[in-house]
């Protein structure tokens, strides 16, 4: 109570002034962690793209009026697997076989490649066994939506696929917010960002024995995303390669991997560029303000601090006061900052606050934490510099005079 | 009390050289004494306060008081000092002036050891004793001259120190307000307290037992005034 006391002394005649300052520091920072969180979710699903191992892989995608039909596209795929050099393709199917308290929930049908490629981020459970059936006969989920928190994993459960037909499943595995899952559906000049969707699902591997389960519970159709990847073997020929692209670029709009990331890198630093110099200057005014508080209040209280040290407050107790008074503004705002992150989750779930293309993770706290570091060195600094150039006994001395 | 052996003090004034605020001081100092330092304005009597106080620092010479070797105390015990066992009075009374009277008197305790549900109740004994329990609610710039220093007595003697070092005490004040301060002082003193006051004022001075003067930072006499 003591201490409480002595630092509510310092805030007397400041109180509005440090109020505002502290409610500028906690918006210019929300602005900068959105505008780190926006570049975030661009960097995140570069750097999944490049783990994916696509160097030698061409995205085909088609024109607008060109749609074929998914018998068409699933021959088209059958045929691109056997044209020479041809690795393996990664296509994605989705079918929309659920009816949970009245509303459809689909599900992404993965391949053993595309999970391979692109693993989905499991932070709790495990990835499919080898079928996508567990041995009592339950369909294999992995829940990509955060809605199904409270299904334990590895216990089965019914789902509704219609009035009177249900699926028996068993959650496998969680991904974790913001459940990005991939997306084949985007054509043209696309970029990494364009293959994550946000959009709730779950994950069911795509077999024989899946796809057995759901017909035999659902009519829904299988549907496959328009676009897929072609990817070819470290051993395959260029002739090969321009084979397959020669035949392909009549009916497909053809992006090569390396175009993709130039495509995703010049997005990158577009994006920087249009939304960086806000925050940055948020940030610069928010510190020169800082600055200029920290000299107002360590002057302002001077001589209240010389009486302290009259009464029995020794020199740096009274710096460290002064030192925390000024910093807890910028401890405030770093505070409020980091619970959002660390909440944003939740409220993403709870349908409170949710902002498209946007990620957080560690990376963002240290960013926080470096912008706190920063304000408490300048705090410090000035604390400093400034107290000592005035001892208590000359300040007394004056107010003597 | 009091003892303080060859002590010198030098201030730095630039290209390396150095002024010496006091020169050789011998003195002894007993608990009850009621003690005046005279001298001319720089002569070193405030010097000579502030370092009795805790306050400042010297070069050479030794300086204990009760019992403890001052030259050397930390910072932090040096201030310790200072919170338990001195008290202050100043001419510019040195109050926070936007806050109140009480909380003005109770600064002392919030430094020390004092429980903070009997700091109030100290304060307003304080008050009591310097004849401003009406006031303790009011700031402190709303007070007269008088009512101000007696402010700063109350919250010299809240903490029960051995000693108040007054360093002109009066001298913002009248001669019937300088009467009555002194008045108070001379009461804290027949209650036990060491006083010392910095005075250039003869009438103040005459009010002590001992006189003191220094001038040219030396002791130039130390009588009695009985």
């Amino acid at each position: 109570m003591k201490r409480w006391d002595c630092i509510r002394s310092v805030y007397s005649g400041i109180k509005i002034p440090c109020l505002l300052l502290t409610f500028i520091m906690t918006v210019a920072l929300f602005v900068a962690t959105i505008t780190f969180g926006d570049y975030r979710y661009y960097t995140y699903s570069r750097d999944t793209f490049q783990k994916a191992g696509l160097e030698n892989s061409y995205y085909v995608t088609h024109f607008g009026s060109n749609k074929p039909t998914n018998e068409e596209l699933i021959q088209e795929i059958q045929d691109a697997k056997k044209a020479p050099g041809v690795e393996t393709v990664l296509y994605k199917f989705s079918t929309n076989p659920f009816i949970i308290d009245g509303v459809g929930w689909g599900c992404s049908m993965m391949s053993e490649d595309l999970c391979e490629a692109f693993p989905p981020g499991i932070y709790r459970g495990t990835l499919f066994g080898s079928t996508g059936v567990s041995s009592e006969g339950a369909l294999e989920m992995i829940d990509a939506s955060g809605s199904f928190s409270d299904v334990p994993l590895g216990k089965p459960f019914e789902i509704p696929c219609s009035d009177t037909a249900a699926i028996t499943a068993v959650l496998v595995g969680r991904i974790r917010y913001p459940y990005f899952t991939l997306d084949f559906g985007s054509a043209g000049d696309v970029t990494a960002a364009d293959f994550i969707s946000e959009f709730p699902t779950f994950l069911v591997k795509d077999t024989p024995e899946t796809r057995e389960l759901l017909r035999s519970v659902s009519d829904a159709p299988f549907n496959p995303d328009p676009n897929y990847f072609v990817v070819f073997s470290q051993d395959a020929s260029q002739e090969e390669i321009n084979a397959y692209l020669n035949e392909s670029k009549q009916e497909h709009y053809i992006l090569s991997y390396q175009e993709l990331m130039d495509s995703t890198n010049k997005q990158i630093q577009q994006n920087l560029r249009t939304f960086l110099p806000l925050p940055v200057f948020l940030l610069f005014l928010t510190m020169v303000s800082l600055f200029s508080i920290s000299v107002i209040i360590i002057y302002q209280k001077a001589s209240e601090n010389a009486i302290w040290y009259l009464c029995g407050c020794s020199r740096a107790r009274g710096m460290r006061t002064i030192f925390f008074c000024i910093g807890i503004l910028g401890v405030i705002a770093a505070v409020i900052n980091a619970v959002f992150i660390v909440i944003y989750p939740i409220l993403g779930d709870n349908g409170i606050l949710v902002l498209n293309r946007f990620y957080v993770d560690g990376w963002n706290l240290l960013f926080i934490l470096g912008y706190l570091l920063i304000t408490l060195l300048i705090v410090f600094a000035t604390s400093l510099l400034l107290q000592r150039r005035t001892s208590p006994l000359e300040l007394l001395r004056r107010l003597d005079q | 009390m009091i003892t303080i052996h060859d002590l010198d003090k030098f201030y730095p004034v630039g290209n390396g050289q150095r002024f010496q605020a006091l020169k050789g001081i011998n003195l002894q100092v007993d608990q009850g004494e009621f003690v005046a330092i005279c001298g001319k304005s720089g002569s070193g009597k405030s010097t000579l306060l502030n370092i009795i106080g805790c306050l400042d620092t010297f070069q050479s010479g030794e300086y204990t008081f009760l019992g403890q070797n001052v030259g050397k105390l930390t910072d932090k015990q040096a201030a310790a000092i200072r919170n338990q066992h001195i008290g202050f009075v100043l001419q510019d009374f040195s109050l926070i002036n936007n806050k109140s009277v009480l909380f003005n008197v109770m600064l002392p305790l919030y430094f020390g050891k004092t429980p903070y549900n009997k700091m109030k109740e100290m304060a307003l004994e304080a008050l009591k004793k310097v004849e401003l329990s009406s006031q303790a609610h009011k700031r402190a710039n709303q007070l007269s001259g008088g009512q101000r220093q007696r402010v700063a007595i109350a919250r010299a003697i809240v903490g029960n120190p051995e000693l108040i070092l007054a360093d002109e005490p009066t001298g913002a004040l009248d001669s019937e307000t300088s009467a009555k301060i002194m008045e108070l002082l001379q009461e804290m003193n027949d209650r036990g307290i060491t006083i010392m006051v910095v005075t250039h004022d003869s009438s103040v001075a005459n009010c002590c037992k001992r006189i003191i003067t220094i001038k040219d930072g030396a002791i130039l006499s130390d009588q009695s005034n009985a």
